[in-house]
């Protein structure tokens, strides 16, 4: 299989599982106890208006019914409306994606450029002291919740050193850039401001480190250990001998295969930053999907519940078609099926 | 050549990086560069809220929507620090002798628009009230008949039977206008309405309060700026932007505050919070009644505390002076399910205090004795995990229990699983604590919030009553217009849910604000000079009364 057969294979199968994924998570939003309407319109509201708000979103007919009603919806971009929000679930969708991809953007960033660089340090030095102590801030980094990372990063930097603003995407005073792509330091840029391009970035910070940390560190020890494996093998000595540079080596034929089963788990992790970033969000006031996310499910807004875990499911699946696609280019045996 | 030009881009790079990193405090702050582009800083005040709250007034019931409403709506009527009806939209108003309708000559007054405020835009404000039937609506949908505009400025309510707390209720239908609403409907389930506007009052006001709306971030704050035509008198040192930040997130307070980017804290900090914020140099704690009361809910309908016995012995098993003092410092002691400050109050019939005799001679007389000793049944005790102070009380409660051999079975509860837990009479806990606030400043909103077969299912009552006599006794002493006699019928039905303990009041919610010392909050400084603040919900943050020097 030649690798575009091999893509167009993965995004077939992706539609499947899009289309999956919204049954379940359809089904599992309104089987779950409590009363839609009752959390909707709050303890006070009166009979007739919860009759009203029942017709209104189809909750009176059979669970089949309202899926139709709600996957045609989302075929034509109509997620219906938030119950939270008052407003299109699609604008809400539109409103709070930019800012967590925003987040999400530099989270990747740091993930793959961190876990390659402590990953390399620490095969490089494998069993000194340096990769003792890299090993230690790795168990620290995979131990420590995100958001207990966050909330010693906030204390520290924005508390006692003050050097960093922590509090939603740009500081008081300053207003946003004009919208185009909804991501604050691209839009900046865009628009000639690059002082508050500055500004958001530094409001990035913490919470994209924050995100990242766990992962990374988990991801440096598996290609330390992929490196460290791969580093006795026999086509390596050999290339020595020929004279190949070390540095060619490292990073082309030893980095390259080592890559593979962190590449694997970084996709994973990319995947799932979206999801786990709404203490994140939460904790620094960051107006993301994934806060919006929560508060959804905590309001039971059905259809804002449905909207956005759609958004991560396709995230979740755009992410593993490029992982897949990666380890495939690193791995030729995969796009070949399988070695044979 | 192509390296080195690298190079020296990162090396700037990383000397830039390290120079913010090494800097003051004021790093934090806009840069310059980015200074030149702000809509300036000054005379804003920010205040954190909880998360949630919407500013469409005919929605939310929660003191962030509730903030919004008072500060970018007005009212015919408001209540003052004394809880008192005082007029502002309405020059004056009559009251028909059978209660039944209330006529309001209304002021000149200018929406944001600037156009004027007629009496057709409070007709269309009550009836979307009534037609939505959502937020405040439900205080409006039993007893108001129809609103009728007489002429521009003088408008008519009539009841469908008299209500004696009108005028305390009439604040909370905050006037539209009907103009710019109507240009802006979408479509929707209200006929000629569409959606009433929700849709486009989700992000924008129609309303002639003192503030208007300058800016939202929906789900994460909103600000409103002064409104220069306001038709009242407004504070001339009144801040003229107040954003109001939906987090109460702890550390994030602490940071913002120790950094200047907030000005006033929300009242839902843990007691070491505030502490922590009263040491930033320049902040001082400051505290008012709220109207809200802590109330332990207890479950008449579920064993065992279906045994009027065993819910005495939990009123007696509370430390009420460890509450107040150690666990909610600066709270009082409740003595009726209804706060002292409100009309109608009464303590008859409440005599608990924290006595762990009389709790073991309740607990002797009550059927389920030999099934609680021997551990059989246990009383669940549910707390709301957004307040974590509750837990506190919790195991305080569960510990004193432990003394006369009766287990406390504590479970800890996120909001949205509480009210759903209220649901059904199975799901309901033994007990649960909550803060539950009156929708006006009088006896009647708590009796009927608590006891009031309507509110059974709801987080408002956990007892489950259902009681049609009870029921009666609420609805006449509502409609009694006699003041006097109303505060009798009032007095009564306290000491009748006192006495079978249909729930147990613990405290009065002091409410704590950590501020800035160059404002000065007008509910915060009566309450400390002994006067009173006002209990109904959002009017202690009428920005346009605050001072910042």
């Amino acid at each position: 299989m030649n690798l575009k057969k091999f893509i167009l294979h993965r995004i077939l199968l992706s539609i499947v599982v899009i289309f999956g994924l919204s049954i379940v998570i359809f089904t599992i939003a309104r089987v779950v106890p409590g009363d839609p309407a009752r959390m909707a319109l709050g303890a006070t509201a009166t009979q007739e208006a919860l009759e009203n708000f029942r017709a209104e979103n189809h909750l009176n007919d059979s669970l089949p019914v309202q899926y139709f009603y709600w996957i045609t919806g989302v075929l034509h971009g109509d997620f219906g409306k938030s119950t939270v929000t008052n407003r299109a679930v699609a604008k809400d969708i539109l409103e709070f994606l930019p800012a967590t991809i925003e987040i999400v953007f530099f989270s990747t960033l740091l993930l793959i450029l961190g876990t390659i660089f402590v990953g390399k340090m620490a095969a490089k030095y494998k069993n000194t002291v340096i990769d003792g102590i890299l090993r230690v801030f790795s168990y620290a980094g995979v131990a420590m919740p995100g958001f207990v990372v966050a909330i010693l990063l906030l204390l520290l930097f924005g508390y006692v050193w003050q050097i960093i603003p922590v509090f939603g995407r740009l500081s008081p005073g300053i207003n946003p850039p004009t919208q185009i792509t909804g991501l604050y330091v691209l839009d900046a840029l865009l628009t000639g401001r690059p002082g508050v391009a500055w500004n958001a970035f530094l409001h990035i910070l913490i919470p994209s480190v924050s995100l990242a940390l766990g992962g990374m560190f988990q991801d440096a020890r598996l290609l330390r250990n992929a490196m460290v494996e791969n580093s006795s093998k026999d086509y390596l000595a050999a290339m020595k001998g020929y004279g190949v540079p070390e540095k060619k080596i490292n990073n082309k034929y030893l980095l390259k295969p080592s890559l593979i089963p962190a590449v694997s788990c970084m996709g994973m992790d990319i995947a799932s930053l979206m999801g786990n970033a709404f203490l994140i969000e939460t904790i620094f006031s960051w107006p993301g999907i994934s806060k919006y996310g929560l508060t959804a499910m905590l309001s039971k807004d059905l259809n804002a519940i449905s909207g956005v875990i759609m958004v991560f499911g396709f995230v979740f699946v755009v992410v593993n078609i490029v992982v897949d696609v990666v380890v495939a280019y690193l791995d030729p045996r995969i796009r070949l099926g399988g070695g044979n | 050549m192509k390296k080195r030009l690298i190079s020296m881009v990162l090396a700037a790079a990383m000397v830039g990086t390290m120079m913010t990193g090494c800097g003051n405090s004021s790093s934090a702050a806009p840069s310059d560069a980015a200074q030149t582009e702000t809509s300036g800083n000054e005379g804003t005040i920010r205040i954190s809220q909880s998360p949630g709250g919407v500013i469409d007034p005919g929605v939310g019931i929660d003191c962030t929507s509730a903030i919004s409403y008072v500060n970018m709506y007005s009212s015919l009527v408001v209540p003052n620090l004394d809880n008192e009806p005082e007029a502002s939209l309405a020059e004056s108003w009559d009251i028909s002798d059978d209660g039944l309708v209330y006529t309001f000559k209304m002021k000149e007054a200018k929406f944001h628009d600037g156009s004027d405020v007629l009496a057709s835009d409070v007709v269309f404000s009550m009836n979307r009230l009534l037609t939505m039937g959502e937020g405040f609506g439900y205080l409006f949908a039993t007893c108001v008949d129809e609103a009728v505009a007489v002429d521009d400025h003088t408008v008519e309510i009539r009841l469908k039977n008299a209500f004696a707390p009108f005028l305390s209720i009439v604040p909370r239908c905050y006037i539209l206008n009907e103009d710019l609403v109507m240009e802006n409907i979408q479509e929707g389930s209200y006929g000629e309405y569409g959606d009433y506007g929700k849709a486009y009052l989700a992000e924008h006001d129609a309303g002639s309060g003192a503030y208007y709306l300058s800016d939202i971030k929906t789900g994460s704050s909103y600000t409103m700026t002064l409104f220069e035509d306001y038709f009242e008198e407004v504070n001339e040192k009144a801040p003229k932007v107040v954003e109001v930040v939906q987090n109460t997130e702890t550390a994030a307070i602490r940071t913002m505050m120790n950094n200047g980017e907030l000005q006033i804290s929300d009242q839902w900090q843990t007691n070491e919070a505030y502490n922590a914020l009263d040491n930033i140099e320049g902040v001082d704690v400051g505290s008012n009644p709220s109207g809200q009361i802590l109330y332990l809910m207890v479950n008449t309908k579920k064993a065992p505390t279906d045994d009027v016995h065993v819910r005495r012995a939990l009123a007696y098993m509370i430390d009420y002076d460890q509450v107040v003092n150690t666990l909610f410092p600066g709270f009082q002691k409740a003595t009726s399910s209804v706060p002292a400050s409100a009309f109608g109050y009464s303590d008859a019939g409440f005599d608990y205090e924290f006595d762990l005799e009389k709790a073991q001679s309740e607990l002797e007389q009550s059927q389920y004795y030999d099934q609680l000793k021997s551990g059989e049944l246990q009383i669940e005790f549910e707390w709301n995990s957004d307040v974590p102070d509750q837990e506190k009380v919790a195991l305080l409660v569960q510990a004193t229990a432990s003394q006369l051999g009766i287990g406390i079975k504590v479970i800890k509860a996120p909001w949205a699983t509480h009210v759903e837990n209220c649901g059904s009479i199975e799901t309901t806990s033994n007990t649960g604590l909550c803060f539950g606030a009156g929708d006006y400043p009088e006896a009647g909103a708590y009796l009927y919030q608590r006891f009031s077969s309507d509110t059974a299912g709801t987080w408002q009552q956990m007892e489950w009553l259902q009681d049609p006599v009870l029921d009666e006794k609420i609805s006449t002493a509502l409609t009694t217009i006699d003041d006097d006699e109303r505060s009798a019928l009032y007095a009564e039905i306290q000491q009748e849910v006192s006495e079978n303990c249909y729930g147990i009041p613990i405290a009065e919610q002091i409410e704590k604000h950590a501020y800035f010392d160059n404002i000065t909050i007008p509910a915060i400084e009566s309450a400390e000079a002994g006067g009173s603040s006002c209990i109904l919900l959002g009017y202690n943050y009428t920005f346009k009364d605050f001072i910042v020097e």
